[in-house]
């Protein structure tokens, strides 16, 4: 008996409130699910079996079902909540009210709110170290990260980064940081230990980044490029600029296949690239205005 | 074209480019013109010469000058026949794949945060050209509702269609013409 897996792209389709899912096996559509209004950040959990969805201006946070596809319930979120991340254990939900410069920390399961951060300005990104210990978020308006100690969900750290810090990714270990500062056209990577970095040209107006599998490797969208940069994290330089579609936002690595996700809200479409080869594989038509910001792949087992 | 004038000539609101709101807009039309790509991709990527084309458009003053990194950068000064002015950083002339991109810096559109592109492709027919004007941007109002009339996303999006809409069948009117 052999025991197969499969991922699910989690996509949300701003223009048109709806999550549209991908197979990453097949590359097609499975699923277009109706949620909250103007749907922009997405979190998974294979634990609890859901994809939760920030509706900026539903002001709610949307819960699907992910062994069914269907949507569970909306929740009302006071503010405008965008990013959106689940602790490793799946119990705890960060939501980044972007308007009011808060983070809700919510219940996974009954989205109850447990307590609110303050933080910085214009709160976007959140990642959760692998150990749980360690919530980062980038300030847009204040060009930082503020690291909150997720025990006492107090802020331990500030890191100053380049102007309007977006998106953020983590490498598996935890060692690194990785931040895009979309108006320095860069990308920061940052050591979690000593809190220091450096940073890496990309294209024009980045959003988001990802690791490639083996964690070599950072895909950066590149906004007005139409373009994603693939950055050499040896050689701390990008060295190569592959031709997604127009305005590419959220990208994610699917760790089954090693392929990259990214999605365009310009042409209403997934590119997805080879993280092996790093060419552009296929485009896959999703909903109007695909943004995805945040961690949109989930892995399952068969039921 | 008259509706056009009166929305820019009412949008009396300051434009600024600090914070946006967080659900961008997105105005994207096309048209197709019966004239030679180079013909119109000259004329697209005049950045200097907008009123040559555009009837919302009275002058244009083009100006080279530093940005805040220190890099020169070319700008215009759009003077509109309805009254007032749009000021307009240019983001790139990219000849081999016919795109001009730019941004709004300041100005009296009801927008914030405001790129857009024009790419210009030979086809469908042969002789013939497609532009695909495509913008990006913010409503005004950046905090959570109740959003104040003018300054939100409807009002946006109808003054870049607008403007879409008035320059694109002037555009093709002068290509077409010998």
């Amino acid at each position: 008996m052999s025991l197969c897996f499969a991922g699910s792209a989690y996509i949300t389709n701003q223009g048109e409130n709806t999550v549209s899912v991908i197979d990453t096996l097949s590359n097609q559509v499975i699923n277009t699910i109706k949620v909250g209004l103007k749907p922009v950040g997405v979190t998974v959990s294979s634990i609890n079996h859901r994809a939760y969805i920030s509706n900026v201006d539903g002001q709610s946070v949307s819960v699907i079902d992910t062994t069914k596809n269907k949507l569970i319930n909306t929740y009302p979120i006071k503010g405008s909540p965008v990013g959106i991340v689940i602790s490793p254990d799946n119990k705890t939900l960060y939501v980044a009210d972007w308007t009011d410069d808060r983070i809700y920390v919510l219940d996974a399961i009954t989205l109850k709110a447990q307590t609110e951060i303050k933080d910085g300005k214009a709160p976007a990104g959140m990642v959760i170290s692998p150990d749980g210990k360690k919530l980062y978020i980038a300030n847009r308006d204040t060009n930082d990260i503020a690291v909150i100690d997720t025990t006492t969900r107090q802020i331990s750290h500030r890191i100053a980064v380049g102007k309007h810090p977006f998106g953020l990714a983590i490498s598996k270990n935890g060692n690194e940081l990785y931040v895009v500062n979309v108006i320095s056209n860069s990308v920061s990577v940052i050591n979690t230990t000593s809190l220091k970095g450096e940073a890496i040209n990309v294209g024009d107006h980045p959003y988001c980044v990802t690791p490639s599998k083996d964690g070599l490797f950072l895909f950066v969208t590149n906004t007005q490029d139409d373009s994603v940069s693939v950055i050499d994290l040896a050689k701390k330089q990008s060295i190569a600029t592959i031709k997604v579609g127009e305005v590419p936002e959220g990208i994610n690595t699917d760790d089954l296949t090693g392929n990259i996700y990214v999605a365009n809200w310009g042409s209403n479409q997934v590119s997805v690239i080879d993280g092996q080869t790093q060419k552009l594989i296929t485009q896959i038509k999703t909903g109007d205005k695909s943004r995805a910001f945040g961690h949109f792949i989930l892995q399952t087992s068969p039921q | 074209m008259k509706k056009v004038l009166a929305l820019i000539a009412m949008a009396i609101l300051p434009l600024t480019a600090a914070a946006h709101g967080p659900s961008p807009q997105k105005v994207e039309k096309e048209i197709v013109i019966k004239a030679d790509p180079a013909k119109v991709w000259a004329l697209v990527k005049d950045f200097g010469n907008l009123q040559k084309w555009h009837p919302a458009v009275a002058s244009t003053t083009l100006e080279t000058k530093k940005d805040e990194n220190g890099d020169e950068q070319t700008y215009r000064t759009l003077t509109l026949k309805g009254g007032g002015t749009i000021y307009e950083k240019l983001r790139g002339i990219d000849d081999k794949d016919m795109q001009l991109k730019y941004e709004i810096v300041s100005g009296v559109l009801p927008v914030a945060d405001y790129n857009a592109k024009m790419t210009v492709k030979a086809g469908p027919g042969a002789g013939e050209t497609t532009v695909v004007w495509m913008a990006r941007f913010y409503r005004v109002y950046k905090l959570n509702p109740p959003i104040p009339a003018g300054q939100d996303d409807e009002s946006a999006i109808s003054a870049v269609t607008g403007v879409f809409e008035a320059g694109l069948p002037a555009l093709k009117a002068l290509a077409e013409s010998k």
